[in-house]
């Protein structure tokens, strides 16, 4: 086996060693550098979605300059077929910012129509949500088809970029990358996507039930559409991962979050286990009070990602049912000193590490130019590697 | 006469149906003027226990929200009976999410929370530059500048914009919070603001005790 192939096989067993909750031979750094790269390469943002190339070349770069053992993601957003389908929801505010997305333009479905979302969501998508939100596929036929069409084939050129991308990184770096796919959870994708946030906390007042028909009526249609996202891609020894970025959660009060969130999360979460699929929650915001939920989750099959916390309440806690990463600091990155950023490595590596089922990683993904310094970056990962050797 | 008691308790527990019967049975009452007056006081009082259940972990952010869009809508329903009488009396704030950055519901929460705790707010709205708000400084002579952010690169934007205020010499007229997510006490202190919270009650508290 080739050196580089040699080291390959170490980080990937490295990192599902912790996943299964054991001990690997030291703890695994997992990189969520995200957009930070096309800015570390000396692109922007923008630059990187038009250019697809310029995005993989990024993710070349973060991994020949700085230590880890797996990257998050091919992080870009197919700038050409969002313009393809005519999207109005992603937004620059300028050229050097990252693409956003606002509430305001995320309220494109009105209370009243959830019994008709309710009795078929996904013809409600294809026939009310899509049009709303794509101009292109608001036309007649035959020019939606050809939208349509343009759009699936920047799909494609996306797929064999990121897949290129991805065994770029392995043949030459020895570098997996950490997850296959992405599902939103349905309270979240309904507030996200169809009523805006600030809707959804409204509807969960005045039209409880029906906000809670149809979180349960999306359910299905997540696991299907995560699912597919396992099975386009190439196949692995070992079992993909899925990313859930969880978002209104820390914002609910507990016996909303046991209504409207705890029971369609778990569901889609032992679905996925139960297809062989890793789920990779993004626990954002305070997750303290959850804790107990957590627990009922399928041991050694999921990995939490934690933004915040106390790292030994959270071992003490979860560290018997789920492999931890993040909670280290971003902005400590940023306007942190370096000796700073490795006390306070040091201290997280201290509460998590022990007895294995850690990987090290940041508490949220980095995102613009600003976000870490990469000689901060650099310090902290190379110190993980030394101290963190079991 | 209603009972105000129970408007106080009804926004407290966030009891829509309770508070507009109480709302629209006063209005369609002639001569109410005054009436309507000791209403949206005890609204404001409502709104502050809505801030205090959120401290001790009763209430959540999705409470706020829903409690900020109630307060609104019954401002909205009374400000033509409203006199010019009625002013907030708290202070002045210039408040804004800063330029590159959309989010604004932590925004918004604050913005009703310290109305409710009479404050004047001048809302300048989402991705607002520098000069924008330098110039509103300038012209409306406020006691604080409240910078919002969700996004790690709002705090750039908020260094510039405490940088920009310090330029042209308004640094020291009025006091800077920030608020956001990714605001913490290392960041408030590289920033330049003179507090930090991510939390909107305490944040109220912290423009309270600046003017108080």
């Amino acid at each position: 086996m080739s050196e580089v192939m040699n080291l390959y096989q170490k980080r990937v067993e490295r990192v599902y060693k912790a996943i299964n909750l054991e001990q690997p031979d030291r703890v695994p750094i997992s990189s969520a550098l995200g957009t930070w790269s096309s800015y570390y390469a000396g692109y922007t943002d923008s630059e990187s979605n038009w250019d697809l190339d310029k995005c993989s070349k990024s993710i070349l770069k973060v991994v020949n300059d700085i230590p880890m053992d797996v990257l998050h993601m091919f992080y870009a957003r197919p700038g050409g077929m969002y313009q393809a389908l005519g999207s109005k929801s992603f937004h620059y505010l300028n050229e050097s910012n990252i693409v956003q997305y606002s509430d305001e333009n995320a309220e494109v479905m009105t209370s009243e129509e959830y019994p008709e979302f309710i009795k078929d969501p996904f013809r409600f998508m294809v026939e009310k949500v899509l049009p709303r939100k794509y101009a292109e596929l608001a036309k007649d036929t035959p020019a939606k088809d050809l939208a349509l069409a343009k759009g699936a084939m920047q799909f494609g050129m996306y797929g064999a970029k990121k897949g290129a991308a991805e065994a770029n990184l392995i043949s030459q770096y020895g570098i997996p990358m950490l997850f296959d796919g992405l599902a939103i959870m349905p309270l979240d994708w309904i507030a996200d996507f169809f009523r805006g946030i600030k809707g959804a906390f409204m509807d969960m007042r005045r039209r409880p039930e029906e906000l809670l028909e149809a979180a349960q009526a999306l359910t299905p249609l997540v696991i299907r559409f995560g699912m597919g996202q396992m099975f386009s891609t190439p196949p692995k020894a070992n079992p993909k991962i899925i990313l859930l970025p969880l978002h209104l959660p820390p914002m609910l009060k507990t016996a909303d979050f046991d209504k409207f969130y705890w029971p369609m999360f778990k569901t889609i979460v032992e679905a996925f286990v139960a297809n062989g699929v890793i789920p990779m929650p993004f626990y954002e915001g305070d997750w303290s009070r959850y804790y107990n939920h957590l627990q009922e989750l399928p041991v050694k099959k999921t990995l939490g990602w934690f933004e915040h916390g106390d790292p030994k309440e959270l071992k003490q806690k979860l560290g018997n049912t789920m492999c931890i990463l993040g909670l280290f600091p971003v902005t400590l990155l940023q306007y942190g000193t370096k000796e700073e950023c490795i006390t306070k490595a040091k201290e997280l590596l201290d509460d998590l590490a022990p007895g294995g089922g850690y990987i090290f990683s940041t508490d949220k993904e980095l995102i613009s130019a600003a976000d870490g310094k990469a000689e901060n970056i650099i310090a902290v990962n190379k110190f993980v590697m030394e101290y963190g050797i079991y | 006469m209603v009972d105000l008691k129970v408007l106080t308790q009804a926004m407290s527990d966030l009891d829509e149906d309770v508070l507009n019967k109480a709302i629209d049975e006063v209005l369609s009452k002639d001569d109410n003027a005054a009436e309507v007056q000791e209403i949206v006081k005890a609204c404001q009082q409502g709104m502050t226990l809505v801030g205090e259940r959120y401290d001790s972990g009763e209430y959540f952010i999705g409470d706020l929200v829903f409690a900020g869009e109630m307060l609104q809508s019954v401002m909205d329903k009374l400000k033509p009976v409203l006199s010019a009488g009625f002013s907030a009396k708290g202070g002045k704030i210039v408040l804004a999410t800063v330029f590159g950055d959309l989010h604004d519901i932590g925004k918004n929460i604050f913005r009703s929370m310290v109305e409710a705790a009479n404050f004047e707010v001048i809302d300048l709205g989402i991705n607002v530059p520098v000069s924008q708000i330098v110039d509103k400084v300038k012209e409306v002579n406020p006691d604080i500048v409240g910078l919002s952010g969700v996004l790690t690169l709002a705090l750039d934007s908020m260094k510039e914009t405490v940088d920009g205020l310090n330029n042209a010499g308004l640094r020291n007229k009025v006091k800077v919070i920030i608020g956001g997510v990714p605001v913490n006490e290392n960041v408030c202190k590289s920033i330049g603001a003179d507090a930090f919270s991510t939390n909107a009650a305490e944040g109220v508290k912290i423009c309270q005790r600046w003017v108080g």
